[in-house]
């Protein structure tokens, strides 16, 4: 089982009729970077959301760790040790930044009934650490909603980050950052990677950030996997070159 | 943007809830039945708007059925002290209970629902109450239960109310310990965000599960406080009606706010028996000011604090910035 | 009790059910496409009714009634409350616009108060549509045949309008998306009156068509809000197709639940939706939300 960290067989998924997934099978090493790429529509989010559970699949297998985690909810998933982070910005905006940290570390410690002991007592240590690594010390008190873009990313890297994964889904962490800020969170995520000892499931645009970073890349062409390699050979395969880095450029 | 204020109460916060707890406590000694008889009323009502606004403002869910718990608890209270012999502690315990039951089953269908849907359920919900209440022999039918004897120690107004207060007090103390466990914060996130909040590991459904029961459990203690401060029940308790005035004080107060619910009982509940002296046009006087609170000031009289100025400025820049776009 | 008597019970069930659906479809277009929920719905049916009998009393002519109060609900009693009322909560907090709503029932219960008094009113039946047709052993009256009619034609007229003309079509775009509308240029504030006016011009014809056959009198719009409401839940709120079959199936069980469990038919309704909301909680024909 050590080879297959995590891995997918088969998966479906249609939206009225529309196949968003078709027969997905893919695997990630533990330790790797893997990242999946593809133009709009590929169906790459659908993939994230069919993984944390968010939707169920048609047809097919989700394995972790050895474990069949497809039926499972999303709330049971996080437990198992997979977390993700948005797209789009999807975080507490009227919370400041600890408070929305320590409502993913309340969720992962299964606080979330505890009625009688204050809220900010719990982890604070553990938040205030946490909050240092995603490089927003210096903003623990402002609000969600207040922060620049590129902070807002970083939070939402960090709310992944606090249920303390085996397995981080990034989706599309660098989306709407100028170069400076790419190269920061690329820094950090990369930082985490070591100190977490975590493994990275990529989702990304920016074929400079997938080149940088991946060991391993996955290409999703209409919900089909079309093919996979390390990076030299998808910057080489001609078919990738003509359809994807194409129309991403 | 507002900041979700940290509820965890200051000293000088809790110096004012012991200096009005004292107020309340002397007012008896003035001996003006009126005032004490409206004080008991404003503290029960308060007590049930904020088991409300548990929902409402810390929960982001539209409780539109909150009659159901508060009659839930009226009709135990009334029914246990009426056709049992359980000692007067045990209906006290057992009453609040029963609201929970129902706020139990009610909350199966409810709490899987969101916004309008979950406004319009739990509004027909107080609905199927309402209609066995009538219905049902054992309950009274239209005429409601009259004549409930309470125990002699609490048989005076002065009583009643003192008993009311210490009870709104501790039930108020306990919610804001709520409020600021991991409950009550995971609570709050759930309104802001539900989503998210499944994707970092807490069991949304669950949780909004329990604080619905939780809610119709405070609901049933103001229920249940109610019979003894008029010794009767009546079907329109569980109208949705009621539902609405719960709402209602809510928004008036300011549901943003810990203390708003209290302090919209108040202001409602003062109106209400300055303008009936006035005119039978009470109906008529509720539906414009709701009207008026909605559109000029939907944060409520709470929200007038040290708000104001800040309102103005944001007027301003908003107009400022129609002209540049 | 025989099968005739039975069917006989079931068209009358089916007329209560075409008052349901009139106002059910007012409601849930209102909700398709403004994203309000209107608990004065059922205040606007009340006032129709007393309207309807003064109107009645007056002109002593039915038919009168019947084609002006509609109209005039929609135009003024719809256009007044939109323009004056609702279009300043759209941007608000869903329970502002419910509280609103609620602001407007009791106004208008208060209304109707002050012009006609606590006591009970009725509408007579109009000359036309008194008797009944006799099918062996089935008996119909008139009126209840004349109510089928113009609710099914209101439906046929209401889809008509909504899937074959630019204005349905716009309709149903905004029902879709409200920014996408407005970017495509259309001016998304006048179709959001409209759509006020012609629901509330609905629940104007709900009231002129029940007013024959039911007691006007305080309070019943609080009833009936519930069971509109009801409706709304089992068909789906935004989908009129919904509120067809919601209200028939409302109007039906009840009017056969009528003899065999006098006392709880209305418990019977709420256990329907119950049943409905367990194994499907966006209704019938409602569209799922795309949540955890």
């Amino acid at each position: 089982m050590g080879d297959t960290f995590f891995e997918i067989i088969g998966l479906d998924k249609s939206f009225r009729g529309l196949k968003a997934t078709n027969k997905v099978s893919l695997s990630i090493k533990k330790g790797e970077v893997c990242s999946i790429i593809g133009p709009n529509g590929a169906g790459k989010t659908t993939l994230f959301n069919l993984i944390t559970g968010l939707i169920k699949p048609d047809a097919g297998k989700i394995f972790f760790q050895g474990k069949d985690i497809t039926a499972h909810s999303p709330v049971e998933i996080v437990h198992t040790g997979i977390a993700r982070s948005f797209q789009i910005v999807n975080n507490f905006p009227r919370f400041t930044v600890y408070d929305n940290i320590m409502i993913a570390v309340l969720g992962y410690k299964r606080q979330a009934l505890k009625m009688l002991t204050p809220a900010k007592s719990i982890g604070r240590n553990e938040i205030m650490e946490l909050i240092d690594r995603i490089g927003l010390a210096k903003e623990a008190n402002t609000l969600a909603g207040e922060l620049s873009h590129g902070d807002q990313k970083r939070l939402e890297v960090g709310i992944a980050l606090a249920s303390n994964p085996s397995l981080l889904l990034l989706d599309e962490p660098t989306a709407g950052m100028s170069s400076e800020e790419k190269g920061g969170i690329l820094e950090t995520i990369k930082r985490i990677m070591k100190e977490n000892n975590c493994t990275v499931f990529l989702c990304e645009h920016d074929m400079k950030v997938i080149f940088s970073i991946s060991d391993t890349i996955w290409v999703l062409h209409n919900g089909t996997v079309v093919t996979s390699g390390t990076v030299e050979e998808i910057r080489n395969n001609a078919l990738v070159r003509e359809i994807y880095l194409g129309e991403a450029e | 943007m507002d900041k979700i204020r940290n509820l965890q109460a200051g000293t000088r916060e809790w110096t004012w809830y012991v200096a009005v707890f004292v107020i309340l406590m002397i007012v008896p000694f003035f001996g003006s039945i009126f005032w004490t008889n409206l004080l008991t009323e404003i503290l029960i009502m308060g007590l049930a708007a904020m088991s409300v606004n548990l929902l409402l403002g810390f929960g982001g869910s539209l409780p539109f059925g909150h009659a159901a718990f508060f009659a839930s608890g009226a009709y135990a209270t009334a029914l246990l002290i009426k056709e049992t012999n359980l000692p007067f502690l045990a209906v006290l315990i057992i009453a609040p209970a029963m609201a929970a039951v129902v706020g139990a089953v009610f909350g199966i269908i409810i709490t899987r629902l969101y916004e309008f849907y979950y406004a319009i359920v739990s509004a027909a919900s107080c609905m199927v109450l309402w209609t066995l209440i009538r219905k049902v022999p054992i309950l009274g039918g239209d005429t409601g239960i009259t004549g409930v004897e309470i125990p002699e120690l609490l048989s005076s107004i002065d009583a009643v109310y003192i008993f009311t207060a210490i009870v709104v007090f501790t039930v108020l103390i306990c919610t804001k310990i709520l409020l600021n466990s991991p409950f009550g914060w995971i609570q709050q996130a759930i309104r802001e965000n539900p989503n998210r909040v499944t994707c970092t590991g807490s069991n949304v459904l669950r949780h909004r599960y329990i604080a619905f029961i939780i809610s119709s459990f405070i609901c049933g203690i103001a229920g249940m406080l109610f019979v003894l401060h008029t010794q009767s029940t009546f079907p329109s308790y569980a109208h949705w009606i009621k539902s609405g005035d719960f709402v209602m004080i809510c928004i008036l107060g300011g549901v943003n706010t810990f203390i708003g619910p209290m302090v919209g009982a108040a202001a409602l509940i003062i109106l209400q028996t300055y303008i009936t002296s006035l005119t039978q046009h009470w109906l008529l006087f509720l539906g414009i000011s709701i009207c008026l609170l909605v559109i000029f000031m939907p944060s409520g009289i709470m929200g007038l604090t040290g708000h104001l100025p800040k309102k103005i400025q944001s007027f301003f820049k908003k107009s400022g910035h129609n002209q540049r776009g | 009790m025989s099968g005739d008597i039975w069917i006989s019970l079931l068209i009358a069930g089916l007329s209560r059910a075409m008052i349901y659906f009139l106002l059910a479809s007012g409601l849930t277009l209102i909700f398709g496409v403004l994203k309000v929920i209107n608990f004065a719905h059922g205040a606007f049916y009340m006032l129709g009714i007393f309207i309807c009998y003064s109107v009645v009393k007056f002109t002593g002519n039915f038919a009168v009634a019947f084609f002006i109060i509609p109209l005039v609900f929609g135009f003024v009693l719809g256009g007044l409350t939109e323009t004056f009322l609702f279009r300043r909560v759209y941007k608000a907090e869903h329970v502002m616009q419910l509280l609103l709503s609620i602001g407007v029932t009791y106004i208008i219960a208060d209304v109707v108060k002050i012009i006609w008094g606590v006591s009970p009113y009725s509408v007579g039946m109009p000359e036309v549509f008194r008797g009944f047709f006799s099918l062996g052993g089935i008996t119909i009256t008139k009126y209840n045949l004349f109510i089928i009619a113009i609710s099914l034609a209101t439906a046929l007229a209401m889809f008509a309008v909504l899937y074959r003309t630019k204005i349905g079509s716009i309709i149903r775009a905004c029902t879709y998306s409200r920014e996408m509308t407005m970017t495509a240029g259309v001016n998304v504030s006048r179709v959001f009156t409209l759509v006020f006016v012609a629901g509330t011009a609905l629940a104007g014809l709900a009231s002129v068509a029940a007013a024959p056959m039911t007691t006007g009198m305080l309070g019943m719009d609080n009833e009936m809000i519930m069971i509109v409401f009801s409706v709304v839940i089992i068909g789906g709120a935004g989908s009129i197709t919904g509120a067809l079959l919601g209200a028939t199936i409302i109007g039906v069980v009840e009017a056969l639940a009528v003899p065999v469990l006098p006392e709880f038919a209305e418990v019977i309704m709420y256990v329907i939706v119950a049943v409905v909301l367990l194994f499907r909680p966006q209704g019938l024909f409602g569209k799922s939300e795309a949540r955890v």
